[in-house]
């Protein structure tokens, strides 16, 4: 493409459109902070040659998203927070029907549809605990240094949130006349519990 | 605080190996009706021409697709001689030109082509043209020691041809192995003249070297060690397809849109779309259909790596 002397005739144009709107309520004082923020959203293209012609949903689209944290001092020195994100699957195109052609299996969108469906919704819980080290020595006196530890868990119950799905043939050598095999595949990035412990310190 | 140390490296590591993880899954599909699907790839090869008629199947359908049985099939040529494909009685769909003279071939370089397909009182149609072809030179295999993309002691082969002079020039190459057609989407390899595109004119000289290259196979063994691409005793056999633009075009989207080895490759990955056709329905408002015609002239040179 980029060696396309007629780059523009690579490209096609079209209108886009989105609406939106917000909601944020947050606690600022107390042991007991936190926040929760919901934003209900839908942007939309329409390009000639996609999806016949009508407006279909962005990669970007989202129709949902909600998001909590909240934070919570248990004494002095631990504090412990958790957050929540709940989003809206992302719009993918999902083919109807399949062909042969030349003993290469295609995935065939009869509707001509673009992001005809949506990937399973992504949602995720992280927490995690933070301890501050000693202010005072042992003998009484303030220490010049700050430090703490953090004991963090990202993606508690290890949902696999699905980043893609792609459709392909099974990766083998077909011998002449054998019918194609298809699968679905699902490519999730991070789709384990991820513990992490940290150690921050001034000095 | 070594004790960290070593949990803090695991950790690294555990996250690296955990980063993706993929899923064979098996999702809801939409519905859609079966459409005809055209294969019609006309050679000048020794021996009989066959078209193919088949429908298209729901995408985890797994069995053979469904053939069209009782079309009438005729190609007719820019001089005006027409030949019939009859539909073979022991292989339903396959639609079959027989050669009448011994060592008679289809077609002549140069020459339009128009295939019309009736069935079930439609007509399909399309067009094509036979384009020149170079010869292939010859083939040579390299023994290394050490190679970038492949185990120590590996023997990789090259073909040797050079493009026809004049741009515009469109061209197929297909590797058979040991009579083995590399046929895997990875293994799609088409050259516009002697490059992979037209701005890089590359016109009237030998192909360059990725396509030269491009017979060697990417197979891996059980335990997924990448193999040799040749080993002696093996035999290769290349061929060049003449095809036209279009022709072009359509391996091309077939590659994009087949060729998903998966993994962070996803991230860059272009959304699904349909590959082109080239067969239409003679009345626009009618069914649909699918698939490609093409007429090629073909050369082909075999080689086998000597024990």
């Amino acid at each position: 493409m980029l060696i396309n002397k007629f780059l523009e005739g690579d490209l096609l144009t079209g209108k886009g459109r989105s609406y939106g709107l917000e909601f944020y309520l947050q606690r600022k004082t107390g042991r007991f902070t936190g926040w929760v923020s919901y934003t209900l959203g839908k942007t939309e293209l329409k390009v000639d040659g996609i999806n016949k012609g009508d407006w279909y949903p962005t990669r970007y689209d989202q129709r949902h998203n909600f998001k909590v944290a909240a934070f919570y001092d248990i004494n002095k020195r631990w504090s412990i927070s958790g957050d929540f994100i709940f989003t809206t699957g992302t719009p993918t195109t999902f083919p109807t029907s399949r062909y042969v052609s030349q003993g290469i299996l295609i995935p065939y969108n009869a509707n001509d549809s673009r992001n005809n469906v949506r990937l399973p919704s992504y949602n995720r819980l992280d927490l995690s605990a933070r301890l501050e080290g000693k202010s005072i020595k042992r003998n009484g006196k303030l220490r010049k240094n700050t430090d703490y530890w953090v004991f963090s868990l990202y993606n508690v119950y290890a949902r696999k949130n699905p980043f893609s799905i792609y459709f392909t043939q099974l990766d083998k050598r077909y011998v002449n006349g054998d019918p194609l095999q298809s699968q679905a595949v699902q490519l999730s990035i991070i789709g384990s519990i991820v513990p992490s412990v940290s150690y921050n310190f001034k000095f | 605080m070594r004790i960290y140390f070593k949990i803090s490296i695991a950790l690294l590591i555990a996250s690296i190996v955990l980063a993706s993880c993929e899923d064979v899954i098996n999702p809801d599909l939409q519905n859609a009706d079966a459409e005809l699907v055209v294969e019609a790839w006309l050679t000048n090869k020794p021996g009989d021409q066959v078209i193919n008629l088949m429908r298209t199947q729901t995408y985890f359908d797994n069995s053979l697709p469904p053939v069209v049985s009782g079309a009438v099939v005729t190609v007719q040529d820019s001089e005006g001689e027409e030949m019939n494909f009859i539909e073979d009685v022991n292989r339903k769909g396959s639609y079959r030109w027989s050669p009448s003279l011994p060592g008679e071939t289809f077609g002549v370089v140069g020459r339009g082509y128009k295939l019309s397909v009736t069935v079930g009182g439609e007509t399909f149609e399309s067009v094509s043209q036979m384009g020149r072809v170079p010869v292939v030179d010859s083939i040579s295999f390299k023994f290394e020691e050490s190679n970038a993309f492949y185990p120590k002691n590996s023997y990789t082969g090259e073909f040797w041809a050079r493009d026809i002079p004049g741009s515009g020039d469109t061209y197929w190459i297909r590797t058979y192995k040991n009579d083995t057609l590399l046929n895997k989407p990875a293994e799609i390899s088409l050259a516009f003249d002697a490059g992979f595109s037209q701005g890089g004119n590359f016109d009237g000289i030998a192909f360059i070297p990725p396509i030269r290259s491009s017979i060697n196979p990417n197979d891996e063994d059980a335990k997924g060690n990448v193999l040799s691409p040749y080993v002696p005793g093996d035999s290769v056999y290349v061929e060049i397809h003449s095809i036209t633009i279009e022709t072009f075009s359509y391996l091309n989207e077939v590659a994009i849109q087949t060729n998903r080895p998966g993994g962070f490759a996803e991230l860059f990955s272009s959304p699904l779309s349909n590959v082109s056709t080239n067969v239409f329905n003679a009345n626009p408002k009618g069914s649909k259909v699918v698939g490609f015609f093409n007429v090629a002239a073909v050369s082909g040179l075999g080689k086998r790596l000597k024990k």
